[in-house]
Parts: C-alpha cells; sequence; structure tokens
C-alpha cells in the first residue's frame, strides 16, 4: 500500500499539496465572503468584534442566519463530490454522478409519497427524504449484484443500466403524482432544484452523523479503491475483495449522497463535475483525488450559493440552478478541451 | 447470424443478403405485436371504439362521429406513436455504437433536454407559436454547441459525450428557473409539455415523422453491418475494409435527423432511445437496429395507450409512462437473469 502510494506522489509532491493548499485557501475565503454578503451586506471589519462581547445586534443575527447555511452548502458539496468520484470509479463509467445510485429518484419519491401521508407529514423534510434514498440505493445495488461475484467485465454496464432502471421508474412517479396533486407541486418545485435556503443549525446536526463515518470508512478503503482504477482482474490478482470493497464503497457513497440530497435536494450535478475536475487536475490517486474532489464540491456549491443571493437581490435564485450554471459551461470547456487535444495528437 | 446468407442483390460495396432465420421470426413476432398493439390502441379508452365499430370506420360505413374519431384522431395518434418510437429506438442504438457508451443516447447528450429548454423558452417568450418550433430550436442550438468535440473520424467521442452531459445539465437548469418565474399553473402546463405528448397530433405531424423514418431508415439499415463492425473496435474495422469516417459521420447525421423528427413530432419523450436497444440487445446481437425500432414503437404505443385507459380526470404525459414502462420492464430484466444466474451458479456445488 504504501509502495503504490509512493508512485503516485513520486517527485511531485510538492504540487500535489500546493494544489491542495491552493484550493483550500480558496474554500475559506469563499467561506468568509459568504457569511459577509447577501441581502444585507457586513463589512470585514464587524468580523474581529465577533468573538468581543455579543450585543443582541441586527448584524449578530444575520451571521448567526449564515454560519449553519455556509457550513450545510460546504458538507453537502463535499459529500456530493466525494460520492460522484467513488461512483465514476465503480462504475468505470465517466458519465455515472451519484443520481444513478438512485438516491436522487429514491429521496424525491419518498418525499413525496411521506408528504402525503398523514402520519408522516409532520418529519420535516429530511427524515421524509433519507429512507427512500436509502432504499432506491440498496435496491440498485441488489440489482447489479451477480457480477460482483463473478468479476466480470461488464458488470458497471449491469450497475449503470439497473440506476437508470430504477431512477426512470421512481422519477416518473414522482412526476406523474406531482403533475396529479397541484398543491403538492407548489412546494416541491424548489426542493428539486436544489435550494439552500432556511438551513439552520438542526440541518448540520442531521447531516454530520452521516457523513463522518462515511468519509473515514472510504478514507480506509482507499488502498482498495486504487487498484479498482486499474481493471477488476488486475485488482484482483493484486488482493482486492472486489465483492467487499465495492459494496463498502457503494455504501458509504450512498450515506454520503442520501444524507447531502436529504438536505440541500438533488444536486447531482456537482458529483459529476467535481469528480472529473479532480481528475483533470491532480493525479489518479484516491489519497489525492478524494479530498481534492471535496474541496472542488464544497467551492462549487459556496460560490453557486453566493452568486445566487447576490445577483438579484432582495431575491434569491435556487443554488441548484446556479450550480447547473455555472458548473456546465466549465465541464464543457474543460470536456472539449480535452477533445482538442486529443485531435492535434 | 450464423453461416454464409447468399446475396440477392448487390449494387457497389451495398450487398443485400437473403434474411437470416431469426430476422425472419423477428420480423413475423414484430408485424404480429405492431398490429395487435395498433388494435388495441384503436379500440381500448373513454372513447375507444369497438372492434366491430372499428371495422365498420375503417370501411367507411359508421357515424360521422365515429369516423372522425378514428380519422381524424385515433389513427395519427396510433401512427405518431409508432413512428416517433421507431425514430427513437433506431437513433438510441446508433447514438450507443457510436459513442460505445451504454448510456450515450440522445437524452443523455443533451437532446432532449434542449429541446425542453427551447420549449420553455418558447413558451415564455413567444406564446403565440407552436411550440415544436421552440423545441426544434434548443435541441439544433445543442447539436451545434456539441459540434466541436467530433471527433477526427466522426466518432462520439467520449469527451463529446461529456460535453453533453454538461448541456444537458444546462438546459435543465434553464427549464427548472422558467418553472420557477411563473404562475403555478403555467409551470404545470409546461410540466406537462417537458414530459412528451402525442394529444391532437393529426396527419401532417405522421407525414412529417413518417417522411424523416423513410429517408433515413433504410440508410441505417444498409449501414447496419458497417456498424456492427464497429462494435470490433475501430481498428479492426477500418483494417477489414471499412471506410470509417465516412460511415460513422453519415450514421450520425441520420440518427440526428431522427431524433429530431421524434422531438419536432412528439416533444421530449424520456427513456424509449435510451432502453429500447438494451432491450433489443437481450439476444446478444451487437447492435440490433430493426429490432431496437420495434421495441421503441411498442413501447411509445403502449404507454400512449395506457394514457388513454388510465382511470382519472387528468391524462398523464406519455413520456411518464414509456419512463414507468421501460424502466420497469428493464429492472425486471435484470432481476430475472440475477434469479437466473444464481441457480446457475448453485447448481455445479
Amino acid at each position: 500500500m504504501t509502495a503504490e502510494v509512493r508512485v503516485h506522489y513520486g517527485n511531485t509532491s510538492r504540487p500535489i499539496a500546493s494544489k491542495l493548499s491552493l484550493l483550500a485557501i480558496l474554500l475559506a475565503l469563499l467561506a468568509l465572503t459568504s457569511l459577509l454578503v447577501g441581502a444585507r451586506w457586513l463589512s470585514p471589519a464587524w468580523l474581529m468584534q465577533i468573538f468581543e462581547v455579543s450585543d443582541n445586534s441586527h448584524e449578530l443575527l444575520v451571521f448567526q442566519a449564515r454560519l449553519p447555511r455556509a457550513l450545510v452548502g460546504m458538507l453537502a458539496g463535499a459529500a456530493l463530490a466525494v460520492a460522484g468520484t467513488v461512483i465514476q470509479a465503480l462504475c468505470r463509467n465517466p458519465l455515472a454522478d451519484p443520481g444513478l445510485l438512485g438516491v436522487n429518484a429514491g429521496a424525491s419519491a419518498s418525499l413525496v409519497t411521506l408528504s402525503l401521508l398523514p402520519f408522516a407529514a409532520e418529519w420535516g423534510l429530511f427524515w421524509q427524504a433519507l429512507p427512500g434514498a436509502l432504499l432506491a440505493s440498496a435496491f440498485v445495488y441488489v440489482l447489479s449484484w451477480v457480477q460482483h461475484f463473478s468479476g466480470q467485465s461488464q458488470a458497471p454496464v449491469r450497475l449503470i443500466l439497473a440506476g437508470a432502471a430504477i431512477s426512470a421508474v421512481l422519477g416518473a412517479y414522482v412526476q406523474a403524482s406531482v403533475l396529479l396533486n397541484p398543491q403538492l407541486f407548489d412546494g416541491f418545485r424548489y426542493w428539486m432544484a436544489g435550494s439552500l435556503s432556511g438551513l439552520g443549525w438542526t440541518d448540520v446536526h442531521s447531516l454530520w452523523p452521516y457523513l463522518i463515518p462515511a468519509a473515514v470508512l472510504l478514507w480506509l478503503l482507499v488502498p482498495g479503491l486504487n487498484l479498482l482504477l486499474l481493471d477488476c482482474s488486475t485488482a484482483l490478482s493484486l488482493g482486492v475483495s472486489l465483492q467487499r470493497h465495492s459494496a463498502l464503497a457503494w455504501l458509504c457513497a450512498t450515506l454520503l449522497c442520501a444524507a447531502a440530497t436529504a438536505v440541500v435536494g438533488p444536486l447531482a450535478f456537482v458529483g459529476l463535475v467535481s469528480g472529473h475536475l479532480a481528475r483533470a487536475w491532480l493525479p489518479l490517486s484516491f489519497r489525492v483525488l478524494l479530498p481534492g474532489a471535496a474541496l472542488i464540491g464544497a467551492i462549487l456549491v459556496l460560490l453557486a450559493d453566493i452568486l445566487a443571493r447576490t445577483l438579484m437581490p432582495p431575491r434569491e435564485l435556487l443554488t441548484g440552478i446556479m450550480i447547473a450554471v455555472l458548473g456546465a459551461p466549465f465541464l464543457y470547456f474543460v470536456t472539449r478541451r480535452i477533445s482538442g487535444r486529443g485531435r492535434t495528437s | 447470424m450464423i453461416g454464409p446468407r447468399f446475396s440477392v442483390w448487390r449494387w457497389g460495396s451495398f450487398t443485400l443478403r437473403a434474411p437470416a432465420p431469426a430476422a425472419l421470426q423477428t420480423a413475423v413476432v414484430g408485424t404480429f405485436g405492431v398490429l395487435l398493439a395498433l388494435m388495441l390502441s384503436l379500440t381500448l379508452g373513454e372513447s375507444g371504439l369497438s372492434p366491430a365499430r372499428l371495422i365498420q370506420a375503417l370501411r367507411g360505413e359508421a357515424e360521422p362521429y365515429e369516423q372522425w374519431l378514428l380519422w381524424q384522431s385515433r389513427l395519427p395518434r396510433a401512427l405518431c406513436a409508432l413512428g416517433v418510437g421507431t425514430a427513437l429506438g433506431v437513433a438510441g442504438a446508433v447514438f450507443q455504437s457510436l459513442s460505445r457508451n451504454p448510456l450515450g443516447s440522445p437524452d443523455i447528450i443533451g437532446i432532449n433536454a434542449g429541446a425542453s429548454a427551447g420549449a420553455v423558452l418558447w413558451l415564455l417568450f413567444l406564446p403565440g407559436l407552436s411550440v415544436a418550433w421552440g423545441a426544434l430550436a434548443g435541441a439544433v442550438c445543442v447539436l451545434l454547441l456539441l459540434l466541436p468535440g467530433l471527433g477526427p473520424q466522426g466518432q462520439l467521442s467520449r469527451s463529446l459525450v461529456l460535453m453533453g452531459v454538461a448541456i444537458n445539465a444546462f438546459a435543465i437548469a434553464v427549464v427548472q428557473f422558467a418553472l420557477t418565474l411563473v404562475q403555478r399553473e403555467q409551470a404545470q402546463q409546461m410540466l406537462g409539455y417537458l414530459a412528451g405528448g402525442l394529444v391532437h397530433r393529426d396527419w401532417q405531424q405522421v407525414a412529417l415523422i413518417g417522411l424523416i423514418l423513410a429517408v433515413a431508415l433504410p440508410g441505417l439499415l444498409l449501414l447496419s453491418r458497417r456498424l456492427g463492425l464497429l462494435a470490433l473496435g475501430r481498428d479492426m474495422a477500418s483494417s477489414l475494409g471499412n471506410p470509417l469516417r465516412s460511415t460513422q459521420l453519415t450514421a450520425l447525421i441520420l440518427a440526428t435527423v431522427l431524433a429530431l423528427g421524434a422531438v419536432l413530432c412528439a416533444g421530449p419523450v424520456a427513456f424509449v432511445a435510451l432502453v429500447a436497444p438494451h432491450l433489443a440487445r437481450r439476444r446478444g446481437q451487437q447492435l440490433a437496429l430493426l429490432r431496437s425500432g420495434l421495441i421503441g414503437a411498442l413501447l411509445l404505443l403502449s404507454a400512449d395507450t395506457l394514457t388513454l385507459t388510465l382511470p382519472g380526470t387528468q391524462r398523464l404525459p406519455v413520456g411518464v409512462l414509456t419512463a414507468m414502462l421501460g424502466g420497469a420492464y428493464l429492472a425486471w430484466i435484470l432481476f430475472a437473469e440475477l434469479l437466473r444466474r444464481k441457480t446457475k451458479q448453485q447448481m455445479p456445488g
């Protein structure tokens, strides 16, 4: 394991470290900005006073409202990005995103179903969305089960097909019930696009118990995942238990993605984009890719949130829309540059 | 496909061969399936005709209302469903084979989402004109954006598919933004259009999709052997005397025309193009163009029939039901395979 990591780091460890710290600094700056800007702008000088005696001033209230929102945004972005990176490796398909786990469709479906049931109406968005997300992901995994035993090269295709099938059925169910229940549609269309508004400390507290264990487990799985980047038979012959590794990695990705989706809505595009940007920019080792992707995802979500709050004050745009508007051109030009490079060589 | 098939007709590099038994079988089953689905689609539903009335109406002996119902409402609708389904199935098969990606269907690379975005913007800014033109404009915009990513030999490279995914996300964001801008009723109307629909089709649209199929389908069928060779890998295909560039470019253009025609006739219908080729390939063939088209047609027609027969005052758009039917069928196939493999694994042990 150490040998393998050293191969990747080699003599290029300094650029990697500087790249990662660059991302971290950018994230810190954005987090600070996100606390200060919005419908009510605060001055940086005011920040200095925050640790002094608290007077219940208006600014302090604004600040207290923005801090959990920024935290949730960063956590959710990082979680989705890590889940996306893992899923792209497991499916061996650059088009795979956390939505392929069935998490988004499952979360939406259970939200629609449970908010119509009388006993579950009081549960709050998080607890209404989470069970469906986990169930759908488990179902997709079971459907694509067989190949993990036999280690055939067709396994990713099966995974993709299972994910697409389950997502399509659940998505159609959601669309049908939304079309048939207009009052449902009204509250739902904002969650569907992904939104960070109105998040508080309870959301932070419901998020981290899922994220931290999943992240730790994933970090322990990294050596095996790195070998999975080769191909199935090579990984097998190097002593990786495909079944256990893919099952555990799947579980981690599901937990990360389901918790994030339950809080902020389906922002699946974050996972796709940050996985790609990380791989285009960083070396192909999960020790570097996972933190890199997490930073990129957090940056993307925070930046989108800041723009969503400041572009059209006092109205707020939806964060999910801003993420797509920011991330899509980025992905477009990155891949276009890659394809252009392929043409000349 | 085993064993040589004697050639019936030869022109230049094109050879027409006698069909294999499997192909004949598919053709017979397919014809019966389509006829049956057509019958069901015409007879079921609240305003459906009974079989006896149907025959009368077909011979022109029924009452004027039923005559009108058959010739101006139900028949064009069913034919439109068949045509659009075929176009989507074939286009999906070609796109997946050119991009060598099981997800590389027109929906994933953003043609549908582009059409949706175009339609929504059209509804917002030019509500007086037909939405179909907005959808067409959106889809064409997406294709223009995708053009720079086309490989030197006309293949849909991996990066092109990724660019498509980016465009897809952007277009969906545009749609969602538009949905938050408008009032609830209008938003719901938009959402209804976005799932694709076959309500109020007339002979004009049937003629359009028929014309497109008549142009594109024979061309693709002539190319199907070469496209099948591509599955062996590009080097192998070109060393077998396959002109890569012209094959891929022609196939791409024809499949795009099919996808655009489908968008123009039925709006962005989800999932048919993604799922039909997978279902068609279940019997082991690499590229099953005709079978894929057939499955697409059957899927769309049966989904449309279901929208007519389901109870309730509000009709669901057909796109919702294609996703439900196709997705459930795909899941069932995967599940059945799972069971079969498990028993097979247990047997030797």
